[in-house]
């Protein structure tokens, strides 16, 4: 079982002036098993610092940061709030790039293209897709690498309405068929609530604000009555964080 | 069924893209230009006096013997500056302490006409190999180090980070991501470097040197006889416009097809 353990969290940046600015403060949470937790909070909360730390990207300034699969350090996927795509190279040589696993790794890549709708794309070009079918294949590739954990930062951030509800419901399809452990972080609560299994609202200074558990049945819908009534009330409540 | 020769001639230029219009263009407009200088005094040789002066240059075996010797100091020349000018450049590129330390020098280097270095080279190492080898790679390397550290400084690095983030190997970042960034503008700075590197040979060889295209110029000149000088000058100058647009600049659209797309 797979697990993301973040304890006492603290990252701090300095300015030219050598000022320091606490972006993440204590964060302590852990995350375990075939659950779907969304981060979300204002602008500049430190959700995306949160997910960088979290991935390896970034360094944090103290506490610790584990990422578990059984008795191994866990395998990570990815997906940006743009594609990252190598422009020059082809949809499935892209898949092919970030593989650890080679073996399989075509047939792996052919199933979650399949599964974003995009099996006939592999030999295109990132620049011959629409900005929604690169990030679909973002979304491919993340899962194309089997990983335990699964890190997302506002993946639909950058499409449009329609594009993004679309690419939400083979995201929970996905997510469905696969059971990762994933971290979503966004600023849509409407997305938060449709896909999470768990909300962490994070306050601006970088804290933890709440912990909202979001116990729906699945397949959702946001047009859902249900979902409609929870994401209304995580909105008033993160409108009222908003205003502080 | 064949094609008419109508449709048949621009597939063919559509095959091999503006290269061979390129070239076909320069070399009319060079001949054009040299028959009319010839047309006008009796300073310059026609075209077909030079043309048989370089036929008997080939008779004499001294054609293939003198293109033979420069072509291997030029290419052990270039492979040098290849090596250095990419590394020189992927570290100035890569660490502001290097660029700093360096850049001043690089353009001071690309500001010195490739005589200086042929001079130079004749006054450190007298006649022999080493004079033209080391001009060329003195007179190319500027141009590969400026376009390096313009590719490595252009390498988008949110790919590198997204490498990072998969837990992709370093030599598969260097593989996969650096090196397709960086190909257009490396194919560019060879393209330049080639022709200062050439030129410089073209001098070393003149001054420093008892082989070669430079120093066969340098015969005919110094025997006043204008048209195997001009045949040597013809040699030098098809050979450049040929490796440019026949060799180079595909190579350069192969490598950057993926932008056109």
């Amino acid at each position: 079982m797979a697990s993301i353990e973040i304890t006492d969290l603290v990252k701090t940046f300095h300015d030219r002036a050598g000022r320091p600015t606490r972006v993440l403060d204590g964060i302590d949470l852990t995350i375990s098993g075939e659950t779907f937790v969304s981060v979300v909070g204002p602008s500049g909360s430190g959700k995306t610092t949160l997910l960088n730390i979290v991935s390896g990207i970034e360094s944090l300034t103290s506490g610790s940061v584990r990422l578990r699969a059984g008795d191994r350090d866990a395998h990570v996927g990815y997906v940006f709030q743009d594609p990252r795509l190598l422009p020059w190279r082809t949809v499935m040589q892209n898949i092919g790039f970030v593989q650890r696993d080679r073996s399989g790794w075509e047939e792996r890549a052919h199933h979650y293209l399949d599964l974003v709708g995009l099996a006939e794309l592999g030999d295109r070009f990132p620049a011959q897709l629409s900005g929604g079918q690169q990030q679909r294949i973002g979304i491919a590739r993340a899962f194309s690498v089997e990983p335990d954990v699964l890190l997302m930062d506002e993946p639909f951030s950058h499409l449009d309405a329609m594009t993004s509800r679309s690419l939400r419901e083979h995201l929970e399809r996905i997510w469905l068929e696969s059971r990762r452990t994933v971290m979503f972080v966004t600023h849509d609560v409407t997305e938060a609530v449709q896909l999470s299994d768990r909300i962490v609202v994070l306050a601006p200074g970088g804290r933890i604000h709440e912990i909202i558990d979001v116990d729906l049945p699945r397949p959702r819908r946001a047009s859902d009555q249900a979902v409609a009534a929870l994401q209304a009330e995580v909105l008033a409540r993160f409108e009222v964080l908003e205003a502080v | 069924m064949t094609a008419p020769a109508s449709t048949r001639v621009p597939a063919l230029l559509r095959r091999h893209g503006t290269g061979m219009l390129a070239v076909t263009a320069a070399v009319a407009s060079i001949f054009a230009a040299w028959q009319l200088l010839a047309l006008a005094g009796d300073r310059v040789p026609s075209l077909a006096d030079t043309v048989a002066r370089l036929a008997a240059e080939h008779a004499d075996g001294q054609l293939m013997a003198n293109f033979a010797v420069s072509m291997n100091r030029f290419l052990l020349g270039m492979a040098l500056t290849l090596v250095v000018g990419v590394v020189l450049g992927v570290v100035m590129g890569r660490s502001r302490w290097a660029e700093l330390a360096l850049t001043d020098l690089t353009m001071a280097a690309l500001a010195a006409p490739a005589v200086i270095w042929a001079l130079l080279t004749t006054m450190w190492f007298g006649f022999g190999w080493l004079t033209p080898v080391v001009t060329v790679f003195l007179a190319g390397l500027p141009f590969v180090i400026v376009n390096v550290v313009k590719a490595v400084q252009a390498v988008p690095g949110e790919l590198i980070l997204m490498s990072r983030a998969f837990g992709v190997s370093r030599a598969e970042v260097l593989r996969h991501v650096i090196a397709p960034a960086v190909a257009g503008s490396t194919v560019a700075a060879v393209r330049f470097s080639i022709m200062s590197a050439w030129n410089g040979l073209l001098l070393a060889e003149w001054f420093g040197s008892t082989s070669g295209v430079g120093w066969r110029s340098r015969y005919w000149y110094d025997a006043n006889q204008l048209d195997g000088f001009l045949a040597w000058v013809l040699v030098f100058v098809l050979f450049l416009i040929l490796v440019d647009q026949v060799i180079l600049g595909p190579v350069e659209r192969a490598a950057t097809r993926w932008r056109s797309l």
